[in-house]
């Protein structure tokens, strides 16, 4: 049954002339999982606002939107990307009545709907917490939870987990998954990174200029995605359309390995080792460092021990809570091991005084790009450091949003404006944080091509991340860290590919096949390499 | 928090400490007020929160500066001790200096009980019932306020690792702090618009709220109350026909007889040590009911 249908839906914004959205017509029926994707400013969020009456923007709009049966404010939830700035209150449990105090339900109510709904979201844990001391992750579900407390009949969410690490964003979807099987919610949705959303779509419309260009089931529109919606597709599917195959697509890592197993051979087993690194001077050593954050505190750092050798892009993998920021802010001398040395250079980073340490030698990139800005526009924020911008400006390309206020751009740009900043820095070694957090796939291929460009430059990169394919691409080598110490440090293909579970969605769906295809460039290379075997 | 007495609802609790902290403080007699520390100290261990090894050293301070610099500036009552520099120092007004650090202090140690017993949440389930607004706000504010903190923290360490104003120059540090200032203004006005958003979406509005704070009033809390008052009233009427009247000068006397002023002291004696006697019976409670398995 239909829910909402949009009609010939046109909307531009004051002041301009180009249309967001152009003559969009519109389904949702009762009970599906509708995925929306596009790049970003395609105008699928403001077509989300649209829908949700309290959120349209102003402008000049055509068309119409019919809600069937979603009169109260809440019979539509909301869910947006930041979940810090969607949280209201101080505590779990009253930010979880807040949607519920809204609408006047009374007071004994309100305390069995907030008990049920945390119990199905498993939140119990943190129900008498205070909004600040939880994680991101927990957040995010916080404010899905707080959503669906309203039961509301139909639910929208705008790039939920662009914000969190990979590992909370597999369980908000898998929540999400949850919420549509087992209680029918209707639910419509945009995200950047497909690889687990798109499997349990039931449908996908991909948006491209305001115009929605194709509609149908995951397979057929993953069939027609191009350019950059191709590459946030999930692995399979992008083998599958790279090799041409005419088979069924495969959408998920499970379907992957069937689908290699009944078409391709493995007469070539591996590809032929990387050839490692020459072991260069080291730039970092971090020497039997101990760290904890108060007196009595346990141990955040433990032992641990590190060379980063000079021209080399080096990841650090790891959990939540294993340590990876803090070694950062070590590495930065932002804060003191209390046992062991760090040196840069050969010289102690403790003799590197009066802030020298962050002239031309180490400079850090946070979590949160929006850190790095003090300024109204870029281009101001920039001058602070270097009066003469251009040659970093031009190198990074990112002329057209000088003149914009730093907190206006999008996840991507503003992750280059702030990278544009520390480079004019002239820094040796890059330290970045989670740097592919809140960006899209296309974002993503020129951030790391610029950092293999700023590699040739002889500049030392070191990356921590949660993001697993990322630095399979572009690192040399890669270290795990967990509990506090470096597990395992070796070069990024045989890093990847003899993790079993800790490892890119390449390598798992092809761990039965191949022994070291750890991205989606070696699976292609090597069924083409089968291929040719067999043609001999 | 594990205590019996924040078991109670927050109303019978909350006028129960206006009592015992407006009869410790506003009465003259150094009795009450001894009462009053006593009974402050035996709840607050009971409680045992935290540490307060600090404050307590803040504490004795406080006590001896008090009870030290009545006496320098008072030289009222009749019995002079000694001369210091020409003037005297009585008996009378070292002791008018003691009772009254002991009333401070004790007023300390009460409003800090009352901080362990009156967690956000009952704060704000008292307001509630006054505006569901005001304790909205209360609670936005509480959620501000770390989140602001926290991003203090974070932009300061950020620029710090960019080399930027961070010299131990006196200048520099003045320049940073003005500089961070000045984008947490502009990214509390970002994170508002986006929370507003956000309200928005969940259904705030103009319509009447409720709130989703509930504490049921049990006949504990009625009994509690009960008590409370009639104690409060009784002394109350004390107060108001000078029964607890004490004079520190000339020389130190009280208006009643000897017998109704130990009537009044055990009154408040009961409603002072009150949470204590409820803390121990809860406590026996258990260990009784451990000891019958």
């Amino acid at each position: 049954m239909e829910i909402l249908s949009v009609e010939n839906l046109s909307f531009s914004y004051p002041n301009s002339k180009k249309k967001t959205l152009c003559d969009i017509n519109l389904k949702i029926n009762e009970g599906k999982l509708t995925l929306l994707c596009g790049k970003t400013g395609c105008g699928k969020t403001t077509l989300l606002k649209m829908i949700k009456k309290e959120l349209a923007p102003a402008g000049e709009t055509a068309g119409t939107i019919n809600r069937f049966g979603l009169d109260l404010p809440t019979d539509i939830g909301f869910v947006m990307q930041n979940p810090e700035s969607q949280i209201v209150t101080d505590t779990v449990s009253h930010e979880l009545a807040f949607g519920l105090e809204n609408i006047g339900v009374p007071s004994e109510e309100i305390r069995r709907r907030i008990s049920e709904i945390s119990s199905f979201f498993g939140i119990n844990s943190i129900f008498n917490s205070s909004t600040s001391e939880i994680s991101g992750g927990q957040k995010q579900l916080l404010n899905l939870a707080s959503v669906i407390v309203c039961s509301p009949k139909i639910l929208i969410l705008d790039e939920p987990t662009s914000q969190l690490d990979p590992i909370a964003a597999q369980e908000f979807i898998s929540t999400l998954k949850k919420l549509n099987t087992e209680l029918g919610l209707t639910i419509l949705l945009t995200e950047h990174h497909l690889e687990d959303i798109f499997p349990i779509a039931d449908r996908v419309i991909l948006m491209d200029n305001g115009k929605i260009i194709t509609d149908g089931t995951p397979r057929e529109s993953a069939m027609k995605m191009d350019g950059d919606s191709w590459m946030s597709l999930p692995t399979a599917t992008r083998i599958h359309r790279s090799i041409g195959s005419k088979a069924s697509c495969p959408l998920s890592v499970k379907e992957g390995r069937q689908f290699l197993s009944d078409h391709f051979k493995n007469t070539v087993k591996e590809l032929p080792k990387a050839v490692p690194l020459q072991q260069s001077e080291a730039v970092l050593e971090i020497k039997d460092v101990w760290f904890r954050y108060t007196k009595k505190g346990e141990d955040i750092i433990k032992d641990l021990n590190l060379t980063v050798y000079k021209n080399e892009i080096l990841s650090i993998v790891g959990g939540n809570g294993s340590g990876k920021t803090t070694l950062l802010n070590l590495a930065a001398g932002l804060i003191a091991p209390y046992q062991g040395k760090i040196k840069l250079n050969g010289k102690n980073i403790k003799d590197y005084k009066d802030g020298s340490l962050y002239k031309q030698n180490v400079s850090l990139l946070p979590q949160n790009p929006q850190l790095v800005f003090l300024k109204e526009t870029v281009l101001e924020d920039l001058k602070e450091i270097d009066p003469n911008p251009e040659e970093v400006i031009h190198s990074l390309k990112i002329e057209d949003i000088l003149q914009s206020h730093p907190y206006d751009l999008s996840g991507g740009e503003q992750q280059k404006a702030a990278l544009a900043k520390i480079l004019l820095l002239s820094p040796k070694i890059l330290l970045l944080d989670e740097p592919t957090k809140g960006i899209d796939s296309a974002s993503k291929l020129m951030f790391s091509e610029i950092l293999n460009g700023l590699k040739e430059n002889g500049i030392t990169v070191i990356i921590v991340t949660h993001d697993v394919e990322f630095a399979a691409e572009i690192s040399n080598r890669c270290a795990m860290l967990f509990n506090g110490e470096i597990i395992s440090v070796s070069d990024s293909q045989s890093f990847f590919s003899g993790n079993h579970y800790y490892t890119t969605a390449a390598n798992r769906m092809s761990s039965h096949m191949y022994y070291n295809a750890v991205t989606c460039n070696d699976v292609i290379k090597l069924i083409r390499k089968n291929e040719e075997y067999s043609n001999d | 928090m594990n205590n019996a007495f924040s078991k109670f609802h927050p109303l019978s609790s909350f006028i129960y400490f206006v009592c015992v902290i407006g009869f410790a403080v506003f009465t003259q007699h150094p009795i009450i007020r001894g009462i009053g520390l006593i009974s402050g100290i035996c709840f607050f261990i009971l409680l045992n929160e935290r540490n307060v090894n600090k404050e307590l050293a803040f504490i004795l301070m406080f006590f001896f500066i008090i009870a030290i610099t009545n006496p320098l500036f008072f030289h009222d009552g009749k019995t002079v001790l000694f001369f210091l520099h020409g003037n005297a120092i009585t008996l009378e007004s070292i002791i008018a200096g003691i009772s009254m650090s002991v009333m401070m202090i004790s007023a300390v140690f009460w409003l800090w009980c009352f901080g362990i017993i009156f967690t956000c949440e009952k704060v704000m389930y008292l307001f509630s019932k006054i505006s569901p607004k005001i304790s909205l706000i209360i609670s936005m504010i509480m959620r501000f306020i770390p989140l602001l903190k926290d991003r203090h923290k974070q932009t300061q360490g950020c620029q710090k690792a960019m080399g930027l104003y961070t010299s131990d120059k006196l200048t520099d540090r003045v320049k940073s702090a003005v500089r961070i200032f000045s984008i947490l203004v502009t990214y509390a006005l970002e994170h508002s618009l986006e929370t507003e958003t956000a309200m928005r979406a969940r259904g705030f509005s103009s319509k009447k709220r409720t709130s989703g704070l509930t504490y049921s009033f049990k006949k504990r809390d009625s009994l509690l109350l009960a008590i409370c008052l009639t104690l409060s009233l009784a002394l109350l009427f004390g107060a108001v026909s000078e029964k607890l009247q004490f004079y520190y000068y000339p020389s130190l006397s009280i208006n009643a007889s000897y017998s109704t002023s130990v009537m009044y002291l055990l009154l408040f004696f009961i409603l002072a040590f009150m949470p204590v006697f409820i803390e121990i019976k809860e406590a026996a409670m258990w260990k009784y009911s451990l000891s019958k398995i």
